[in-house]
């Protein structure tokens, strides 16, 4: 007992790490198959992020950036900001309509009854401003940071006429199998048919690599995936092996050990 | 209340309808309909005899029927609509659903299935007149033509001997229900691989990929791939970084959060290190809610060993001690001029580019403008296009990638096009950027070989599984066929 209690500042220091230790196994263990531990960790792990994320949106959104410069700017008669009374109209309407949502009856239907339907219409305006913005930004970002200098990049490279044999063979043969995918996605299935037999055979040919050549594509995406979550299990592995060693209970659970063991 | 039953297969169905909703067969009446005693005397589960049968039309309900509940005759015609009487034309559309006009409720959303053979609404029924109002209306199975108007002696074929066996009624059901359904995939684990197939259960794919990367650590077991290579990127962020005067504003888009720090923490550690050793200003932004408080964890960690590299004269520490306590974060604290959460995801990024003091709510003073570097933690490829697609054509800072190995072929474009400084990903990433800022450090830690050890085993082991699985179903294929 005394031991226990002489560790405990440390165990209570690192009660994160081992709160996580058993949360991590707990979600493991579903590989075992679906039971309740896995489950309510989930649950426990979803509520929590959700929490945090409206906790973090009143601390570092609302609260600084939305309602002290209202309470500020009306208190103060100071026109500056009374703009923002349009964006808090934008997001109680949101709100609104998404309570709408949530206390939906399961019998009704969507925009049918009359103040139903205009929580529909009102809702849709910021979110139609949300989405314009968010697409008008998209579109101008990918002109200027993708398309142009990778259009530009393409154009300056020129053919490689003095690279080596390999680099030559390579590129060929990915422009063999660009050409071939593009056979396959975009050409006419009537059109190759109405073509000379051996032009025809060809391109079917053709189009059959560029199908192979996209179903092992999407394999490796599939592989990129595995592997990259494969990297997360070793890092998590790491890090319990590492840091809980490190903790007063690892210690604790050690002088227990030795004890029993005599070592 | 009443509803047909079809004589073919013994399912109920909405009176009014054409077709079976189960069988598809033809409930159109070709007879008379039959009289109430007649209905009764039939079971639920024993059909009309002859398929040429009219559909039976009986009461689901005595209870609502005070004819039938007094053992009378009703006097009412079975299939009359007693439209006579004032408003029960309204009435009579009220208890047709499939009537109303669009807008008014329905019973059920729109996609759900209609149950066919199980008791309706009150409402759903009604008795319907031997002319239809409306016929078609149902719309829900097209007509059986093959199957649907034969009767038992069609179904023997002519050519067969005598002695051939009628089908019976059951067999008769069976087919048309066979060749009314829709092919279905079933249901999962109604499947069973024949027994000549190798059974290989998911799980253990799990539990040998992950043994493969556990035991190596545990047995420290060698590195099958020797050192890593060190690849185009890594040299030119560590030379960029290296090259910061003292004190220079590095802008930190810090988009990862604790779902995949597990990686990322260890790219960008060494990367933290070396920004912490030239005394940068950090200014951190995330658009994950997680984010900035990651980003303080890592900054401490990465502070405790910069502080240790400044007192003991370029060693580093082999271990970073478990987590960092309050006066280490307040060191991180102080190497941070700002660490702030930017709601509104992508939306918001191009703020940063235009002016950074407005976009983070910090004090402009102090704060070199534009940044001397950014450096963009990704854990996804996206982030980083995001990044040069909407920031960097509008602040024209520089930009370093510190990302995962999954973001390497999605971004390697961009550094080949110049538009990345430094292209840091992956564990091999991170160990190659650790080896340039610490080159005469002799050990390689025993945290990063490690790493290194589990990920190629794994890999290894991945391979293995696919291999197997690919043989394995290429031969259960050849026995089959």
């Amino acid at each position: 007992m005394d031991a226990f209690f002489t560790l405990s500042p440390a165990l209570i220091a690192n009660a994160g790490l081992w709160i996580g230790f058993l949360f991590s196994l707990m979600i493991f263990s579903a590989i075992l198959g679906d039971h309740f531990l896995a489950r309510l960790t989930q649950y426990i792990l979803v509520g929590a992020a959700l929490g945090y994320v409206a906790v973090l949106a009143w601390q570092e959104v609302l609260r600084p950036r939305l309602f002290t410069p209202l309470w500020t700017a009306t208190r103060a008669g100071d026109p500056a900001d009374l703009w923002l009374w349009a964006l808090l109209a934008l997001a109680v309407l949101l709100f609104a309509a998404g309570l709408e949502r949530i206390f939906r009856t399961p019998t009704a239907r969507k925009g049918s009854g009359g103040w139903r339907a205009i929580m529909a219409v009102l809702g849709s305006i910021p979110l139609a401003i949300m989405l314009a913005v968010a697409v008008a930004a998209g579109v101008i970002g990918a002109m200027e940071g993708t398309i142009f200098p990778q259009f530009m990049r393409a154009a300056q490279t020129g053919l490689p006429w003095r690279a080596s044999p390999g680099d030559l063979f390579l590129g060929a043969l990915m422009l063999f199998i660009t050409g071939g995918s593009l056979i396959y996605l975009r050409a006419d299935r009537q059109l190759i048919e109405q073509q000379p037999p051996i032009l025809r055979q060809v391109l079917r040919w053709w189009a059959g690599l560029g199908k192979r050549a996209l179903w092992l594509a999407a394999g490796l995406v599939f592989a990129r995936l595995l592997v990259a979550r494969l990297t997360l299990l070793i890092a998590r592995m790491e890090f319990f092996m590492i840091h809980l060693e490190q903790t007063g209970l690892w210690r604790w659970a050690e002088s227990i050990w030795a004890r029993i063991g005599g070592g | 209340m009443t509803a047909i039953r079809c004589p073919h297969c013994g399912a109920t169905n909405r009176a009014g309808s054409n077709f079976c909703n189960a069988c598809g067969a033809d409930l159109r009446m070709d007879d008379a309909p039959l009289s109430p005693d007649q209905l009764g005397a039939r079971s639920a589960d024993q059909p009309a005899p002859s398929a040429s049968a009219a559909p039976s039309v009986e009461p689901t309900s005595p209870e609502q029927d005070p004819a039938q509940e007094s053992g009378q005759e009703s006097a009412r015609p079975l299939f009359d609509l007693g439209l006579a009487s004032p408003g029960a034309e309204e009435q009579w559309l009220a208890d047709q659903p499939w009537l109303q006009a669009e807008g008014d409720e329905a019973p059920w959303e729109e996609g759900d299935e209609i149950p066919a053979d199980e008791p309706q609404d009150d409402e759903a029924f009604a008795p319907i007149p031997e002319g239809r109002l409306i016929t078609g209306v149902q719309g829900l199975l097209s007509p059986l033509n093959i199957t649907s108007r034969v009767d038992q002696q069609s179904l023997v074929s002519p050519s067969l001997p005598p002695s051939a066996r009628e089908l019976s009624l059951d067999e008769i059901r069976r087919i048309r229900r066979l060749m009314a359904e829709e092919p279905s995939p079933l249901p999962a684990g109604e499947w069973r691989p024949p027994r000549r197939w190798p059974t290989l259960r998911i799980p253990w794919i799990f539990w040998i990929i992950g043994l493969s990367a556990f035991l190596p650590i545990a047995l420290l077991l060698g590195n099958l791939g020797g050192e890593p290579r060190q690849w185009p990127g890594v040299q030119e962020a560590y030379a960029t970084i290296d090259a910061l005067p003292p004190g220079a504003t590095v802008l930190v888009y810090w988009a990862y959060d604790p779902a995949t720090s597990g990686e990322l923490d260890q790219v960008a550690e060494p990367v933290v290190r070396h920004l912490l050793d030239k005394r940068a200003h950090l200014v951190v932004v995330s658009t994950l809610p997680g984010g900035p408080a990651t980003a303080r964890r890592l900054v401490a960690k990465a502070a405790l060993d910069s502080d240790a590299r400044s007192r003991g004269a370029g060693r580093t520490l082999e271990r970073t001690p478990s987590l960092p306590d309050a006066a280490t974060f307040f060191r991180a604290d102080a190497r941070m001029v700002a660490n702030v959460f930017l709601a509104g995801g992508v939306a918001a990024l191009p703020l940063i580019g235009e002016d950074l003091p407005a976009a983070l709510g910090v004090d402009a003073a102090g704060l070199e403008q534009p940044p001397a570097l950014t450096l963009v933690f990704a854990a996804r490829g996206e982030d980083v296009q995001y990044w040069l697609e909407q920031v960097q054509p509008r602040n024209r800072a520089p930009v370093i990638a510190v990302a995962s190995a999954v973001v390497d072929p999605q971004a390697r474009p961009y550094w080949d096009s110049g538009q990345l400084k430094g292209l840091v990903s992956g564990f091999d990433g991170a160990y190659s950027y650790e080896r340039l800022r610490t080159p005469f450090r002799t050990a390689t830690p025993q945290s990063e070989r490690a790493r290194l050890t589990a990920q190629n085993w794994g890999q290894i082991a991945l391979l293995v599984v696919i291999g197997l699985g690919n043989l394995a179903a290429i031969l259960g294929f050849r026995r089959e066929a």
